[in-house]
C-alpha cells in the first residue's frame, strides 16, 4: 500500500481534504505562502502545470492555465521553485498534468519530478488503455498514476482500472468538464455507492464542488473531496481566498 | 509496404494515434468504435451511403483534364473534382457517412467542429437532412474570415458557437467539440471532420473519404490506362489527402502532401506540423505537433483557416516517418499563385486548402524529372467561401 493510499486510509476526519492549485497562479509567491500557512489543513496538494489545451476543464481552470503560461510557468520552473521551497517537505504533492507536457523526455522528466518529492501523477488525457504501457516507467520512478473513474465507466472497465490504480481513484462525479456546481448530481452519488462496494481502494470525488453542504453529503460515501474551480474562481477574481478555503476546509473535519 | 491493416486494434499507425482522452470519453469511444465495425459489414448501410453520395453530394464527381495548365507546365494534369460535391468540398462525404453512423445509433444530436466552414456546412446539412439538432464550433478568427460559411450553417438550422480562446481558431473549436462531449456522451454523436482525434476517428474519417482515391484510380486507368506518377493534395488535418492517397499506398506512385507555409517557416507563422513539428499528443493522438519546448501547443497560421492546425492526422505522421508520402509545404504567396492560375487558366476557382496543392505544382514542376508527368491534384473545395479574403488582398494591394 503507497503511504498516500495509508494516510487516506488511517485518516482521522470525515474525508481527505484535496485543494487544487494551478502551479503560478497568481503567482508562486502567493502560492508559497498560501500553501506553507495551510500545510496542516491540506492532505493532499494537487498541483497542475498549465497546458496550452486543456480539454477536460471548464471556463474557470481553461482561463487560469491561459493565464499561468502567459506568466511563463511550466513544469521546469515549477520543479525549480519547489525545489527552493519546504513546500514538498510539508505537505504531500501530486502533479496533475496533461500527457503532451511529460511525453518529449519522459524518463528525465520523472526522474525530477520523483527527486522533489512529489508522489503522484494524475494524468487527464492518459486512460486505461495508454498507462497500461506507461506503468512500469511511472513505478520505476516511485510515482503512483491516479486513474479516473467517471459515470460512464463500465463495470468490467471499472474492474480493470481499480486493478492497476495507485493510491487512490479519482472519481469524477459527472459527464463534463471541470467546474463548480451547486448541488451534488444525483447520479455521481448512486454511482458512488455501486463504486464503493468494488473496491475498497479510496475514493476522492472530483468535480463541481464549491461549498460546505455539498461536502457534509460526502460523509461516508468516499473518502475524500476535491476542490480546484471553486478556488481558482475566487483567485481569478482577486477575491479573499482564506476565509472560504477555510469554510470547506471545516467541513472536511 | 503494409498500410490496410492500420490501424492495429488500439488504434495506433506504427508509434502514432491512440485514444488520449479524458476517461468519460472512453465508453463513448469504444461504443463508436463497435458500431462503426456493424455497420461496415451491413449491406444495408452500404447501399444507403452509396445512395446519398451519389443522388445527394453528386458523385461520381468528374476527373477532369485540366489542359491549360497541363500545357503550361508540360504535364498531364487531371484535377480530381471534390469541388463539385454538394456544399463545395469533400467534407461532404465524410459528413454523410458518419450521419448515417449517428443515426444508426441512436443519437439525437450532432457535434461538430470546424476551420474552414466547410465541415461545419456539411455537418449542418446532413443535421437536416437526417433531422439532427446540430451545434458547430467555430473559432472567432475563422468566423470573421469564413462569414458566408457561418451564414450557411444558421440557414441550414445548426447552432454556431464562436470559440473565443487562444488562438480563435480550428485548435479551440476541437476544444470545445470534445468538451460539449464529455458533457453529452449519451445523445449526442461527435461528427469529427478530419483524420485526427482519438480512435476510431482516424479509421472512420478515412474510410468515408477512401471514395475520392477509389474513384479517380478507376477514372485514371479508364482515361490514360495506367497509374498516375504523382498524387498531389493539400494537408491540414489530412482528410482530402488520404482519401485520395490511400487507395495507392500499395501502387508504385508518389504521393505528395503539401502543408500550410504560412508567411514562410523563418517566420515561425505556419501550420506546417510534419515538416517543422515534433512527435506530441493532441486532441486525444500521437500525432507531429507544433509545439513549444514546453510541451505546450504553438500558435499556427495559413491564409486557408482548412489548413491553419497545429496537429496532423496519425495516419500521415506515419507515413512521414516510414517515408511512403512526402510532406512539402507551400507558403500563403505560393497558394494565392495557385489560387489565380487556376481561376484564369481552367474557369475553376479553388479553395484557397486546394490552391495550395496546384501552387506547389507550379512552384515544383521543375523537381519533377519525368518529361510529361502523369499528376491528379486532389481540388478538395471550391473557393467561393475565400472570395471576402482575396478581395481584402486585392484592396490592400490596389488601396
Ligand atoms: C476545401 C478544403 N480542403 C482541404 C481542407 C483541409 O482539411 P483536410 O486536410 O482534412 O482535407 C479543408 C478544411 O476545411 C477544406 O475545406
Amino acid at each position: 500500500m503507497g503511504s498516500l493510499q495509508y494516510k487516506i486510509k488511517n485518516r482521522k476526519k470525515k474525508l481527505v481534504f484535496v485543494p487544487f492549485f494551478v502551479a503560478g497562479f497568481p503567482d508562486f509567491k502567493f502560492l508559497e505562502n498560501f500553501i506553507i500557512k495551510n500545510k496542516d489543513k491540506i492532505d493532499i496538494l494537487e498541483l497542475g502545470i498549465p497546458f496550452s489545451d486543456p480539454v477536460a476543464d471548464g471556463p474557470v481552470l481553461q482561463e487560469i492555465n491561459y493565464r499561468a503560461i502567459l506568466n511563463g510557468v511550466s513544469l521546469e520552473n515549477t520543479l525549480n521553485w519547489l525545489k527552493d521551497t519546504e513546500i514538498p517537505k510539508v505537505v504531500d504533492i501530486v502533479f496533475l498534468l496533461y500527457f503532451n507536457l511529460l511525453y518529449d523526455r519522459l524518463e528525465e522528466k520523472l526522474q525530477k519530478i520523483k527527486d522533489i518529492g512529489v508522489k503522484g501523477l494524475v494524468i487527464p488525457d492518459l486512460p486505461l488503455e495508454e498507462s497500461e504501457a506507461l506503468l512500469p516507467i511511472f513505478d520505476k520512478y516511485g510515482l503512483d498514476l491516479v486513474l479516473f473513474i467517471s459515470p460512464t465507466t463500465r463495470k468490467e472497465r471499472r474492474e480493470k482500472i481499480i486493478k492497476i490504480a495507485g493510491s487512490f481513484l479519482y472519481f469524477v462525479s459527472v459527464k463534463g468538464v471541470t467546474g463548480e456546481r451547486d448541488e451534488l448530481p444525483q447520479e455521481g452519488i448512486n454511482f458512488a455507492r455501486e463504486v464503493r462496494m468494488e473496491t475498497d481502494k479510496p475514493l476522492i470525488w472530483g468535480f463541481g464542488i464549491r461549498n460546505k453542504s455539498q461536502i457534509e453529503n460526502l460523509y461516508g460515501l468516499v473518502d475524500g473531496v476535491i476542490v480546484g474551480s471553486a478556488f481558482g474562481r475566487k483567485l481569478l477574481e482577486g477575491q479573499d481566498l482564506q476565509s472560504y478555503f477555510d469554510e470547506l476546509y471545516e467541513a472536511t473535519l | 509496404m503494409r498500410t490496410e491493416k492500420l490501424p492495429d486494434e488500439r488504434g495506433y499507425f506504427g508509434e502514432f494515434g491512440g485514444r488520449f482522452v479524458p476517461e468519460t470519453l472512453m465508453e463513448p469511444l469504444l461504443q463508436l468504435e463497435s458500431a462503426y465495425y456493424k455497420i461496415k459489414r451491413d449491406e444495408n448501410f452500404k447501399k444507403e451511403y452509396e445512395y446519398y453520395l451519389r443522388n445527394f453530394v453528386g458523385r461520381p464527381t468528374p476527373l477532369y483534364y485540366a489542359s491549360k495548365l497541363s500545357k503550361k507546365l508540360k504535364a498531364r494534369i487531371y484535377l480530381k473534382r471534390e469541388d463539385l460535391c454538394h456544399t463545395g468540398a469533400h467534407k461532404i462525404n465524410n459528413a454523410v457517412g458518419q450521419a448515417l453512423l449517428a443515426k444508426y445509433m441512436n443519437k439525437k444530436r450532432l457535434i461538430a467542429e470546424t476551420g474552414a466552414g466547410q465541415h461545419g456546412v456539411a455537418t449542418a446539412t446532413v443535421a437536416a437532412l437526417f433531422d439532427f439538432k446540430c451545434t458547430v464550433y467555430m473559432g472567432e478568427e475563422d468566423c470573421k474570415r469564413q462569414e458566408m460559411n457561418v451564414l450557411r450553417m444558421k440557414l441550414l438550422g445548426a447552432e454556431v458557437v464562436p470559440v473565443k480562446v487562444g488562438s480563435r481558431t480550428l485548435k479551440e473549436a476541437i476544444n470545445e467539440a470534445l468538451r460539449d462531449w464529455v458533457s453529452h456522451p449519451e445523445d449526442s454523436y461527435y461528427l469529427l471532420g478530419s483524420v485526427v482525434g482519438p480512435h476510431p476517428y482516424p479509421m472512420i474519417v478515412r474510410d468515408f473519404q477512401r471514395v475520392i482515391g477509389d474513384e479517380a484510380r478507376k477514372q485514371i486507368l479508364e482515361i490514360e490506362g495506367r497509374l498516375p506518377d504523382y498524387l498531389i493534395a493539400s494537408v491540414g488535418g489530412g482528410s482530402n489527402s488520404i482519401g485520395l492517397f490511400y487507395p495507392f499506398l500499395e501502387d508504385n506512385v508518389k504521393i505528395i502532401g503539401v502543408e500550410g507555409g504560412g508567411k514562410g517557416i523563418e517566420t515561425g507563422l505556419h501550420s506546417a506540423s510534419i515538416n517543422f513539428g515534433k512527435v506530441g499528443i493532441l486532441h486525444g493522438a500521437k500525432m507531429y505537433l507544433i509545439q513549444d519546448e514546453n510541451g505546450n501547443v504553438s500558435p499556427t497560421h495559413s491564409v486557408s483557416a482548412g489548413l491553419d492546425y497545429p496537429g496532423v492526422g496519425p495516419e500521415h505522421s506515419y507515413l512521414a516517418k516510414i517515408g511512403r508520402v512526402k510532406y512539402d509545404i507551400a507558403t500563403d504567396d505560393i497558394a494565392i499563385k495557385g489560387f489565380y492560375a487556376l481561376s484564369e487558366l481552367e474557369g475553376i476557382i479553388p479553395a484557397l486548402e486546394s490552391a495550395h496543392a496546384i501552387g506547389y505544382l507550379i512552384e515544383h514542376r521543375d523537381d519533377f524529372p519525368e518529361k510529361e508527368p502523369l499528376i491528379i491534384v486532389n481540388l478538395s473545395g471550391r473557393g467561393d467561401k475565400d472570395l471576402g479574403i482575396i478581395y481584402a488582398l486585392w484592396e490592400g494591394k490596389n488601396g
